[in-house]
């Protein structure tokens, strides 16, 4: 089996190649210890590749950068393919030098050839400076592709190490290497990339090289070679100054394309709206409720689709076994958790659906760019306006959707204040209490929830900033590609993958979640309690959630809501929509009778308060396990501490204002 | 001609109407969806084409947007569909930014021809 | 000399000098904006500044536009 490292900038077709090259034969992870995805495929049988992420070039800035750069430090590929897109081949070339630099076995594919005038005799020339092989190609064209298959073959079979050397350089690198080598620890490390990155001074290889046993010797070493170059190159990076110089000379040789002419298209007129300091936004929000709509709208039915087969599929269940206990375990239990993870399938479809149309229209690097200006002010990315608005319609797509935030202090900020965006499945909730108490002005009193949660997302993403990160949003430099409607291979690939990914890893903890659920509530201290739990009230007094409740709500005796109303509030854990049908089942009625009771059980102003705290406190079980799944459990607790404690807080405090107001 | 002014002002006033139904349930045909959100970038994308006095690339702007609105609902109307027939609870009937959409597709194709023609 | 952030709308430009940490210079570098690079401002109004660097359209926060020198070109 040869192992083959595909590595290119963003936006070069790197993703569309890797699927040329391996068609369905493909598995989607994450890098070890990253929520960066990572992209394995085959072609015959034999030839792994491994889909780097996009990156202009070798350095440890940001987490697609650092994965990269890990990847080269520890392992050697057998051949390296390098796609690079020939209308900009100055730019694409600093990411081949570096790779070149580090010595590789390394084959460049020469990517959109149909758009650029470069010739068979230029590419040839090309190949000669670099020492490398390079076959032209075309992805959007399917140019190639089996030329370029044939020689990934041949180069695995008989390797061609290339190490590019800059004359001045060469003897401290190896300076370098000889003081690397005596190091046990760094055995497993590619010592010559090392070397290099030690010289350009990169802080997060010198971490790695710091507590080993050579690092006084070294630091020594460094700081001789430091000054020597600094002389030498004016205080600049050696590195940067010999590649640019290179650079210029294969531009020199190979074209000569100074001329700029831009093109009156589609993406110029959109672009000069959208770029408009004061018209741009009237052209991001109908983008954002088209994104909004088709992945809520659109799948709906297909979740009502789902939702209804697991029902027929658990009532027959429930006939066939004869066993209470098994049917209930069964059906309620077991059956109805996986139906509560299958009914995410629609809604993710969609959604990746969507985001890969706007990834490939090339909407997804430009919505943000504008939404900075403002999300800036909060301490959030301008990539964070895709999950916030999402998070409206439900919070388990947003918190998926902000992986394509690269830097990781600001993915994090953006996924953990996300439940604050008041899902969709909250609003019965509200529908139920503002019907109940506010029936004059339930669109203005709802409409207040939402801005409610908007806006302690914003001021909560201030003060994290501020207190947990202590560093402002990384400015990004965005490219922006022509606006182009994407093929449907491109939207679709991977999506399964993805939703795979997704099941495996949040849909274990949901099921678990419902299984405990469903216990905590068949189950009493008096033992099981038989399935009619679910609609007695009697029943459900004797069970271990209504006991969980009881515990609890001497905690919200300020608020004046019994064991009922807290009892509801834990299985809005679930989903929190079942905060209404549970407080049916618990005062055991339902319909307009549900309305008349509650304004027994609280005042106008308890009941705001409750609404208040259902918005905020602890997200569904869904989107705890997504949170798991990109966060780890640390920030899954921290999530929930933190929201509890504001929910509390918040909801007390209104609590308090509006009984001064209003009593 | 000022088609494009027209359209503005259609989209403006389709958009106030829902956000008002969305608001406060003002009683308006089931053309309107009550969809807030919706409303408002209905509202966007008919001050854009009024803008297009300005410069041509609004109208453009305006017009692709106005067409993505369509494609969306149209996408909608058709997932509706199907669980209309499915037996499930829903209503797909033609909606305001079906139309709206539709028009705007038609505005599309009125430029290509007399751009065509004055070539 | 000026900023980039500085430059009207439709004028070309050459790079003088970006005056950013190595962190920063090098993303930069790699992504095409470098020293004797001519560039040509497409969008320059209030928000970001859309350039064009060889055939490549690039958008950047005015914060960063403001970190590169540049001279204008005449025409």
């Amino acid at each position: 089996m040869y192992e083959i490292a595909l590595i290119g900038n963003p936006n070069v077709g790197k993703s569309s190649l890797f699927n040329l090259l391996t068609g369905e034969n493909v598995y989607i992870g994450n890098w070890p210890g990253v929520t960066v995805e990572k992209k394995e495929g085959y072609f015959d049988n034999n030839y792994k590749i491994i889909d780097l992420p996009g990156v202009y070039s070798l350095s440890t800035g940001a987490i697609d950068e650092k994965v990269t750069m890990e990847y080269f430090l520890k392992n050697k590929p057998d051949l390296v393919v390098n796609i690079v897109d020939a209308t900009t081949l100055d730019r694409n070339l600093y990411l081949t030098l570096q790779l070149l630099e580090m010595g590789n076995n390394l084959l460049m594919a020469l990517n959109k050839i149909d758009l650029c005038k470069l010739d068979y005799k230029k590419i040839k020339e090309l190949e000669n400076i670099l020492n490398i092989k390079i076959v032209p190609i075309s992805v959007k064209k399917k140019v190639g592709i089996e030329d370029l298959k044939k020689m990934i073959k041949e180069l695995c079979k008989n390797k061609n190490y290339v190490i590019l050397k800059y004359p001045k350089l060469e003897k401290y690198i190896e300076e370098i290497i000889d003081i690397l080598k005596e190091d046990q620890n760094l055995k497993e490390y590619n010592l010559r990339l090392l070397a290099i990155k030690l010289l350009e001074n990169d802080d997060y290889i010198i971490n790695i090289v710091k507590d080993t046993d050579i690092w006084n010797k070294l630091e020594k070493k460094l700081n001789k070679i430091n000054e020597e170059l600094k002389k030498e190159y004016n205080g600049k990076n050696p590195f940067e100054v010999e590649r640019l110089k290179l650079i210029k000379k294969i531009k020199e040789i190979v074209y000569d394309n100074n001329e700029i002419y831009v093109e009156k298209d589609l993406t110029y007129h959109i672009d000069e709206v959208l770029f408009n300091g004061y018209y741009g936004i009237l052209v991001v929000v109908p983008l954002l409720w088209m994104l909004f709509t088709f992945t809520f709208t659109a799948s709906k039915p297909f979740m009502d689709i789902i939702e209804t087969l697991i029902n027929i599929f658990s009532n027959f269940i429930k006939e066939i076994v004869t066993n209470k206990f098994l049917a209930s375990l069964l059906a309620d239990g077991i059956i109805g958790g996986v139906g509560a993870v299958l009914v995410f399938i629609p809604l993710l479809l969609f959604l990746y659906i969507g985001i890969s149309f706007y990834e490939g229209t090339g909407l997804l690097a430009r919505i943000p760019i504008l939404a900075d200006m403002y999300l800036r002010k909060f301490g959030l990315p301008g990539k964070a306006i895709i999950p916030l608005i999402l998070g409206f319609g439900c919070n388990v797509p947003a918190i998926l959707a902000a992986r394509t935030i690269e830097n990781e202090k600001d993915r994090i900020l953006t996924i953990i204040i996300n439940p604050l965006c008041s899902c969709s499945a909250r609003l019965p909730i509200y529908v139920l209490f503002a019907s109940a108490f506010f029936s004059k002005n339930q669109g203005l009193v709802i409409l207040s929830l939402y801005t409610l949660g908007i806006s302690l997302a914003l001021i909560l993403s201030k003060i994290f900033r501020i207190v947990l990160f202590k560093e402002e949003p990384e400015e990004l430099t965005y490219e922006l590609p022509n606006y182009h409607i994407p093929s449907f291979r491109e939207i679709f690939v991977n999506t399964w993958e993805r939703i795979k990914h997704f099941l495996r890893k949040a849909g274990t903890i949901i099921l678990f979640g419902s299984i405990l659920v469903w216990f905590l509530t068949v189950f009493g201290p008096s033992g099981f309690l038989g399935e009619d739990v679910f609609k007695n009230p009697e029943l459900i007094k004797m069970s271990f959630s209504a006991k969980i409740g009881e515990f609890l709500s001497v905690i919200f005796s300020p608020f004046g809501w019994g064991w009922k109303e807290t009892t509801a509030l834990f299985y809005g854990l679930m989903a929190k929509e079942l905060v209404v049908s549970s407080l049916g089942i618990l005062y055991g009625v339902s319909g307009d009778k549900l309305l008349n009771i509650l304004t027994k059980y609280f005042t106008p102003v308890s009941a705001y308060a409750y609404m208040v705290f259902t918005l905020i406190y602890v997200p569904c079980l869904a989107t705890l396990g997504v949170i798991k799944q990109e966060l780890g459990l640390k920030w899954t607790i921290f999530v929930m501490l933190y929201l509890i404690v504001l929910a509390y807080f918040v909801s007390l405090t209104i609590f308090i204002i509006g009984n001064l107001i209003f009593c | 001609m000022m088609i494009y002014i027209i359209l503005g002002a259609i989209y403006i006033l389709a958009g106030i109407l829902d956000i008002l139904k969305g608001l406060f349930n003002y009683p308006l045909p089931k053309l309107f969806l009550g969809d807030i959100f919706g409303g408002i970038s209905l509202l966007c994308i008919g001050i854009l084409y009024i803008l297009g006095h300005k410069n041509d690339s609004f109208i453009i702007t305006a017009n692709t947007l106005g067409i993505g609105v369509g494609i969306i609902s149209l996408i909608v109307l058709i997932s509706y569909f199907i669980g209309y027939i499915l037996g499930f609870k829903y209503e797909p009937t033609i909606n305001i930014y079906l139309i709206l959409g539709f028009l705007s597709i038609l505005y599309f194709y009125k430029e290509k021809i007399s751009k065509n023609i004055k070539k | 000399m000026t900023t980039l952030a500085e430059v009207e709308s439709g004028k070309e430009v050459i790079i003088k000098e970006i005056l950013a940490g190595q962190g920063l210079r090098n993303k930069l570098l790699s992504m095409g904006l470098r020293e004797g690079e001519r560039v040509k401002v497409l969008i320059n109004n209030r928000g970001p500044i859309v350039v064009l660097v060889g055939s490549c359209r690039l958008g950047l926060g005015r914060g960063m536009a403001n970190k590169i020198l540049v001279e204008e070109l005449g025409e």
